[in-house]
């Protein structure tokens, strides 16, 4: 199956159930983050890391309308269109699949840690274990058995959805807008490349109920890459301004004062 | 909710504005959803995993998820800031190296030669010391990656490293095509660092990735006219290069900090050891400006090598600092 | 389940989880659903997502409350004022469905004159003396009612008072279908609840007007014809000391509503371990066999017509009883079971008083048990009295654990905080422990019975390691080895087992003996040819059949496992008939002959599932129909029927014995034929609606190892206590806190804080927190959060704090445990502990001087220094005050 493929989330029908974040531990035999209370809600991992590739968090809120809610959400790698870790990698560990996610291969990676700052959703991490990076490989390996991800098969409300990315880019459009007639603050988020210009669209997208900082989603990232031509223009200005520098010592004033 | 207000609040949502408290608030009202404009998450304002502070007062709906990091920071360790004084000071002695052999002064070519391939020698030595599988460096050049200034600059870097090798082995007495590739990939070495951490979605970085490479350069050309006059190196050129250099990197300095502006992707510059670090490299720079002008040259020496050291420092510093602040991250991009 | 047996007629959830997708509304009240069943949870949302109101009433705002349309924050334990509230809106506002409540219910029946109500008696109902309650006044006029489930000991007396008393059959009972009669149910019904407005409401729960309106019409909207309402409950409900009756308060409502017995409607009881239904069906309860069948009582002296005279109904489906005693006593003892001997009937253990979990505790703390058996279950952090529980297990001969690791109860001897902190120490403790190492439900062939009354099969997936071994290997073996030890014993006790039939088939090395044969005998077969039978319809009382469990009769019919059916639902209708087996006789909903109207017509397209087929004149539908298949609706019993006879074509509780749903139980239940609202043991005030604070005959252990705080009122324990689970856990920790990716997602025992509380006491996000009750305390990290909200009720402000139970002394993560802060107190149809409500004090910082009651001088001296501030759940002015006893009337 060499078809694009990937996540639906939906956070309008997460319980917070965790369920998808162990079912990715164990089926990757991840090791704990440590034993700690954060205090920060019922989130005690706290951010998708080297150990933890699927990660939900917890917003409690007070609202006018509720008293408090309470918003979970299931974040993950966003197998992007245009993707800041794949471009940075400067060994080619990081490859696009034939299902369009985004893989490293942790055969190749040697450990510089580029992808780690360049990805615009501070998802990649380095582990401090093995020196390698490490995130979510979209399940490559269940994929190659036909198996959907085991995150997606252990969500009991579907909130994680798994499929051809346009099939459940119709199905969130429909959703939002059915979401919004019952007055529910719905949002896509990454969906396509006109919705999100600076990464050209995600492969793991979301819908939403809040605005995306709520869920400590940048609102409209930018891969990195998108200026590293302008970064190169001004470094040969740079160079040539220092050459010039350095020529115009030599050539001006002689050897002697 | 009628198409129209749909249509406003996509509007609303692929215009940075949103960042508005009361435009949020507006759109929510329009469809009373269970979220409000006061909205805040419950909890710690800075907290990490060790520990846990008091309950904030409602804050602004601008805050994202209890104030923890949007995009991650460099893992790197000393080493890279490191590397980063001692690539520039490599590539900015090939490029004197030329200047200096169109003065004809050999002597000051071999030295400057020397200086380049230690650079060269020793910034590979602490790139590869920093690699979290060592063993592995020479993936590095698995690939050709114009998309990445890694990759690109590991090229550079082994090119003026060859380069630097050759010179070594048969130094060159006249400009040559050797040493005008030597100059070129010297050019190279000493600024694409300045592309590398603008090609992140590190804030402070990112934000400066025009001006980064041009402080890169002056300051490699400061740093490289330092570690002569420290060493002592009697030679107008120097004086006359270390003056320039040195002022254009307060120049640079300069344009870093306004292109990431008075705001708070500018704070790492300003506040915290980061902001110390920067400060501080910058009065240094400018004394060293007046001693090489006194010709104290040690002193002035001195003085641009610790600030050239202390600018790397600095700005890596300030990459962890604005990767920690989700409000660098969340904030409108300018 | 008694709540649902006494009111419709089976112990158990009248419906299934996958049919909630049906509902038009759903009531979650006293379940966190989300959060401990999220996998059932899937229906919720899918009913959602049609566009159904789903409603949370917890004194929390959880991870349910979160997806739900209303949440409800309530008082703990006051739900029956709650639910009572709701009764009184669809009785006043006439939202009831009147057809069906006057056609299925016992709404019409008329109640003897001599029946005296609460409202009447200050808080008491007719009969009430010496701690217990004589039923005789809540009799139908004319004739007694023995009940189909629950409690039957109760008619016993009725039988040894008048012993050729008239019963009640459904036929021929004084009723008045007008529902006018002051003395028919329906208007006793009306004045037990006149008061439970929606101010009591707010004054009682703390729930404001417009909410509880709000509520009550989401419900009554979407009932009646069109529409079902489901309601889902677990142990929010339960673990009270008038658990029962929350209940039967649903039970009410439902049936007021019309909503038991259709698609999208019922009460979802959500059990709690993976076989807990089956625990209770094949019990691992004192006071019922297999089927729930009651218990022999000494009183019965051994005779198997006394016992059948007591518990037998002349009427209905309980009438086959005989049946189902003698199949099991044939299943138990083969051919040593004759009707001379009665069976053997004698053999077994009778009941001479309490013997239940805490019960036994109390004894053992008294020195007065030897030997104590725990397996898959770890009460020393499970059950409340965690104290008292150890200190019953250090005065044991022996104690015997299989688990799959050492938990607390196996480690009491060293881990245990009295031995941490030196008041006892390990020397002086004489308990001989034996640890056996249990294999776990993928190392062993099986079956679950779950919250669905559904059994599912489980294959052995792989070998247990080491000397792992089956609960099925552990009984089997040790009967074995018993049955020789005392094979040459002439004692009466060593009848039973020497007669015990014991031949299960072997497999393997290990003699792993066959679960599939074992369920083969709970099917039931013709002692004759040892034919399996394909249901309890063909069990007979002549010692003809045997079946070790008669509701599961079935379950091996036609010789094929239907447990272990696996058709996968998009194969089949969304009943899924082929999944796995329910009991009984594969009904998926039970009651269902009320998803049509008298006629046997559907009631509304909407909701059509069962019906009667004229042209083939027989029941036919979605589902199993629970009825006898060929009786018309027009059928009317001859006015000499009895048995099965008796059961009416239009009446849809065939296990009543007057085969209606019971508005009003006239007996069955030992603490009132309607529930009514006291507090909980602990309260911090004053009970709303009458003099007597609390249920009246409730279960009480009163020792100085066990003090009660009776104050209400009180500054030494202000606030209301409450616990919970976290999805991330499971119940004492045995299964969770050994896995590491688990215990990351909560490490910690934590206490939820309402912020306001929380600024009051000073205690900060994250900072400690000392919580102690009148048994003991314990230091925890503070959740300071927005989803606890201090509750106004009757004039003051009610702070209430909830923790979680998960934690223990052993595995990855620690904690206190929770239960060692209650008290043994329980409810008095199923002795289950009140472990969801005390009073409580908390205070900032860690002051815990691992002080436990149990261990020390009884009662603890509060905890210095007190915030001197007159806050919440206080008195303004009035000191606080003991209830006297004498108002306890005990
Ligand atoms: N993940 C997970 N799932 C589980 C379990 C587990 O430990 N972990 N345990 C299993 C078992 S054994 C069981 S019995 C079930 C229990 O399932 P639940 O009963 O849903 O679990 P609890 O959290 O104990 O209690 C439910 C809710 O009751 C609320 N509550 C407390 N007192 C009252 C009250 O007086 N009135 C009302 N209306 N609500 C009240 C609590 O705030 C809590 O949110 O869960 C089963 N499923
Ligand atoms: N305060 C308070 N107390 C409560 C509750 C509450 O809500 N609040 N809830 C109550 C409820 S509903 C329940 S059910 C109890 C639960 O209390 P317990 O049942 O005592 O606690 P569990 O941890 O479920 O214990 C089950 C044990 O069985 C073991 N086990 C699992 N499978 C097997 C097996 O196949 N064979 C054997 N031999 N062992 C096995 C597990 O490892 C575990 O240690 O807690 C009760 N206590
Ligand atoms: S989210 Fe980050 S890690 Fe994932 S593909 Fe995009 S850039 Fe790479
Ligand atoms: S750490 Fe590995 S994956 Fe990341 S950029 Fe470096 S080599 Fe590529
Ligand atoms: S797709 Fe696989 S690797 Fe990625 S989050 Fe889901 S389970 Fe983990
Ligand atoms: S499994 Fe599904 S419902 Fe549970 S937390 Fe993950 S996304 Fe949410
Ligand atoms: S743990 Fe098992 S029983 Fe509980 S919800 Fe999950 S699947 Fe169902
Ligand atoms: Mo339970």
């Amino acid at each position: 199956m060499s078809e694009t493929v990937g996540f639906l989330t939906d956070t309008t029908l997460c319980i917070g159930c965790k369920a998808c974040e162990v079912a990715c531990k164990q089926w990757n035999q991840l090791p704990d983050d440590g034993f700690a209370l954060t205090g920060r809600s019922y989130d005690n991992t706290t951010a998708l890391g080297a150990s933890t590739w699927r990660h939900v968090l917890f917003a409690e809120q007070t609202s006018t309308t509720h008293g408090i809610a309470w918003k979970m959400m299931s974040d993950v790698c966003k197998h992007c269109e245009r993707a800041g870790c794949l471009e940075a990698c400067p060994t080619g560990a990081i490859i696009r699949t034939e299902h369009g996610s985004i893989y490293i291969q942790p055969d190749v990676c040697n450990g510089c840690g580029y992808c780690v700052p360049a990805c615009p959703f501070g998802v990649v991490a380095r582990s401090e274990d093995d020196g390698r990076a490490w995130k979510c490989t979209l399940c490559y390996d269940r994929l190659q058995g036909q198996l959907e991800p085991a995150c997606a098969k252990a969500c009991p409300t579907d909130s994680i959805e798994f499929g051809p990315i346009e099939r459940l880019r119709e199905k969130a459009t429909a959703r939002v807008k059915a979401l919004r007639e019952q007055g529910v603050d719905a949002r896509l988020y990454g969906e396509s490349a006109e919705a999100q210009p600076g990464t050209e669209g995600l492969h793991a997208f979301f819908v939403l109920n809040d605005r995306p900082e709520a869920f400590n989603l940048p609102p409209d990232p930018q891969v990195p890459t998108k200026g590293v031509g302008r970064s190169w223009l001004a470094a040969g200005l740079a160079a040539a301004g220092l050459a010039a520098l350095a020529i115009g010592a030599a050539l001006f004033g002689g050897t002697h004062d | 909710m009628t198409d129209a207000e749909i249509a406003r609040a996509h509007e609303r949502e692929l215009d940075p504005e949103r960042n508005d408290a009361r435009a949020e608030a507006a759109l929510q009202d329009a469809h009373h959803t269970a979220a409000a404009p006061d909205a805040a998450p419950i909890g710690d304002a800075a907290a990490h995993h060790e520990h846990v502070a008091p309950v904030p007062a409602v804050a602004a709906s601008t805050t994202g998820y209890y104030d923890l990091p949007v995009v991650k920071a460099a893992p790197w360790k000393w080493f890279v800031p490191a590397y980063f004084y001692a690539g520039g000071v490599a590539g900015a002695s090939s490029l004197l190296r030329g200047a200096a052999l169109l003065a004809r002064d050999r002597r000051l070519a071999k030295q400057l030669g020397r200086l380049a391939f230690a650079g060269e020698a020793i910034g590979a030595a602490l790139l590869v010391a920093d690699l979290g599988k060592p063993q592995r460096f020479h993936h590095m050049m698995r690939v050709v990656r114009p998309t990445s200034p890694m990759n690109v600059g590991t090229w550079i870097l082994g090119a003026s490293g060859l380069l630097g090798a050759l010179e070594l082995v048969r130094p060159s007495k006249r400009l040559d095509a050797a040493t005008i590739a030597a100059m070129i990939t010297g050019g190279g070495l000493a600024t694409y660092t300045g592309v590398l951490i603008g090609n992140t979605a590190v804030p402070a970085w990112s934000h400066a990735r025009t001006a980064m490479p041009a402080l890169f350069a002056a300051s490699a050309g400061a740093s490289a006219a330092s570690l002569l006059e420290l060493a002592g190196v009697r030679s107008p050129l120097v004086r006359r290069f270390a003056l320039a250099a040195k002022t254009a990197e307060l120049v640079a300095a300069r344009a870093v900090e306004a292109s990431l502006g008075a705001g708070v992707v500018g704070e790492p510059l300003r506040e915290g050891r980061s902001g110390k670090l920067w400060r501080g490299a910058r009065w240094l720079q400018g004394a060293s400006v007046i001693a090489t002008v006194l010709r104290a040259s040690r002193v002035a020496g001195a003085l641009g090598t610790l600030a050239g050291v202390m600018t790397r420092f600095a700005i890596h510093e300030a990459g962890r600092a604005s990767a920690a602040d989700p409000r660098a991250t969340l904030a409108p991009r300018t | 389940m008694p709540g649902l047996g006494i009111s419709f007629g089976r112990g158990g959830a009248t419906s299934f989880q996958q049919d909630l997708q049906n509902a038009d509304c759903i009531l979650i009240e006293g379940s966190n659903m989300a959060e401990c069943h999220p996998v059932g949870f899937r229906w919720v949302m899918k009913a959602k997502a049609r566009g159904a109101t789903i409603i949370h009433v917890d004194p929390r705002f959880t991870r349910t409350s979160a997806v739900a349309d209303i949440h409800v924050p309530i008082r703990t334990g006051t739900d029956i004022a709650f639910l009572g509230g709701l009764v009184h809106y669809v009785i006043e506002h006439e939202r009831y469905f009147r057809d069906y409540v006057v056609a299925y219910t016992n709404a019409a029946n008329l109640v003897k004159p001599e029946f005296q109500d609460t409202e009447e008696l200050d808080g008491l109902f007719s009969g009430y003396g010496e701690g217990k309650y004589k039923i005789d006044s809540w009799q139908y006029e004319g004739v007694d009612v023995v009940p189909g489930s629950g409690h039957k000991e109760s008619v016993a007396e009725i039988e040894a008072r008048d012993p050729d008393a008239k019963l009640a059959r459904g036929i021929d009972e004084p009723r008045d279908e007008s529902l006018q009669h002051p003395r028919c149910v329906f208007q006793i019904l009306k004045r037990h609840f006149a008061r439970y407005t929606p101010e009591l409401v707010e004054q009682t729960c703390g729930i404001p007007r417009e909410k509880f309106l709000a509520v009550a019409e989401a419900l009554c909207a979407a009932s009646g014809r069109d529409k079902t309402a489901a309601i889902c409950y677990a142990v929010g409900w339960t673990q009270h000391s008038v658990g029962v009756q929350y209940i039967r308060t649903a039970a009410i409502l439902q049936l007021l509503l019309g909503n038991i017995g259709r698609p999208g409607g019922g009460i979802m009881a959500l059990r709690g371990h993976a076989s807990i239904q089956g625990s209770t069906d094949i019990p691992t309860l004192f006071d019922l066999l297999p089927g729930y069948l009651p218990m022999p009582m000494v009183a019965h002296a051994g005779k198997l017509e006394d016992y059948i005279r007591t518990h037998r109904s002349d009427s209905a489906w309980w009438s086959e009883m005989p049946k189902y005693i003698v199949s099991l006593l044939k299943a138990w003892f083969g051919e040593h079971a004759t009707k001379a001997n009665d069976y053997l009937f004698d053999a077994l253990p009778m009941l001479s008083g309490d013997h239940s979990h805490m019960a036994t505790i109390s004894l053992m703390a008294d020195n007065k048990v030897r030997g104590y058996f725990v397996i898959g279950e770890n009460p020393v952090v499970g059950t409340v009295g965690g104290p008292l529980q150890r200190k019953g297990l250090r005065k044991l001969d022996w104690l015997v654990v299989r688990d799959f690791a050492p938990t607390e109860t196996a480690e009491f001897w060293r881990s245990a905080p009295e031995i941490a902190s030196g008041e006892v120490n390990v020397e002086d403790i004489q308990t001989e422990v034996f640890f056996f190492p249990a294999a776990a439900h993928t190392e062993k062939a099986g079956s679950f019975t779950n919250t669905q009354r559904l059994l599912q099969w489980h294959h052995k997936a792989v070998a247990p390691p080491g000397d792992a071994r089956s609960e099925l290997w552990f009984a089997y073996h040790l009967g074995q080895r018993l049955k020789a030890r005392i094979a040459e014993s002439k004692l009466a006790r060593d009848r039973a087992i020497h007669a015990l039939t014991w031949d299960y088939p072997t497999e393997g090395p290990e003699e792993e003996p066959s679960a599939e044969a074992v369920l083969r005998e709970i099917n039931g077969y013709t002692v004759a040819d040892g034919k399996l039978v394909d249901g309890f319809k063909q069990l007979n009382d002549d010692g003809s059949t045997a079946s070790g469990c008669w509701i599961y009769s079935g379950v091996y019919a036609d010789d094929t496992n239907h447990a272990a059916g696996r058709k996968p639902a998009r194969e089949q209708s969304y009943v899924a008939p082929e999944w796995g087996w329910a009991w009984p006789s594969n009904r998926r909903i039970l009651y269902n002959r009320a998803s049509a109207d008298p006629e046997g017509k559907p009631w509304s397209a909407a909701k059509k599932y069962v019906w009667w087929d004229e042209a083939k004149s027989k029941w036919t539908g979605e589902d199993v129909p629970d009825f006898i298949a060929d009786r018309p609706p027009s059928y009317r019993p001859a006015p000499g029927a009895s048995g099965i006879d008796t059961i009416r074509g239009d009446a849809p509780f065939i296990m009543q014995s007057d085969a209606r749903a019971w508005l009003f139980a006239p007996s069955g239940i030992v603490d009132g034929p309607l529930p009514t609202h006291y507090e909980p043991q602990e309260s911090v005030i004053a009970n709303p609606l009458y003099e007597q604070q609390c249920n009246p005959i409730r279960l009480q252990w009163r020792r100085r190892d066990n003090p009660y705080h009776g104050a209400y009122r009180d500054k030494r324990y202000p606030y209301v206590l409450t616990t919970f689970r976290l999805t991330e856990h499971h119940t004492a920790g045995g299964m969770s806190r050994w896995l590491p990716w688990l215990s990351e997602l909560q490490p910690e025992l934590f206490v939820e804080v309402s912020i306001e509380l929380a600024g009051e006491l000073g205690i900060e996000q994250g900072g400690w927190a000392t919580l102690r009750t009148a048994r003991a305390e314990l230091e925890c990290r503070a959740l300071v959060t927005r989803r606890l909200s201090p509750l106004h009720v009757g004039g003051g402000v009610v702070h209430q704090i909830a923790v979680p139970y998960h934690w223990g002394s052993i595995g990855l993560v620690h904690g206190p445990v929770v239960n060692d802060l209650f008290p043994l107190v329980g409810d008095p149809s199923v002795h289950i502990p009140e472990s969801k409500v005390a009073t409580c004090d908390l205070v900032r910082g860690r002051h815990a001087r691992s002080k436990l009651a149990a261990i020390g001088d009884g009662q603890m001296s509060p905890l210095l220094p007190r915030h001197d501030k007159p806050g919440v759940g206080q008195p303004t002015a009035e000191p606080a005050q003991v209830k006297p006893k004498q108002k306890e009337k005990t």
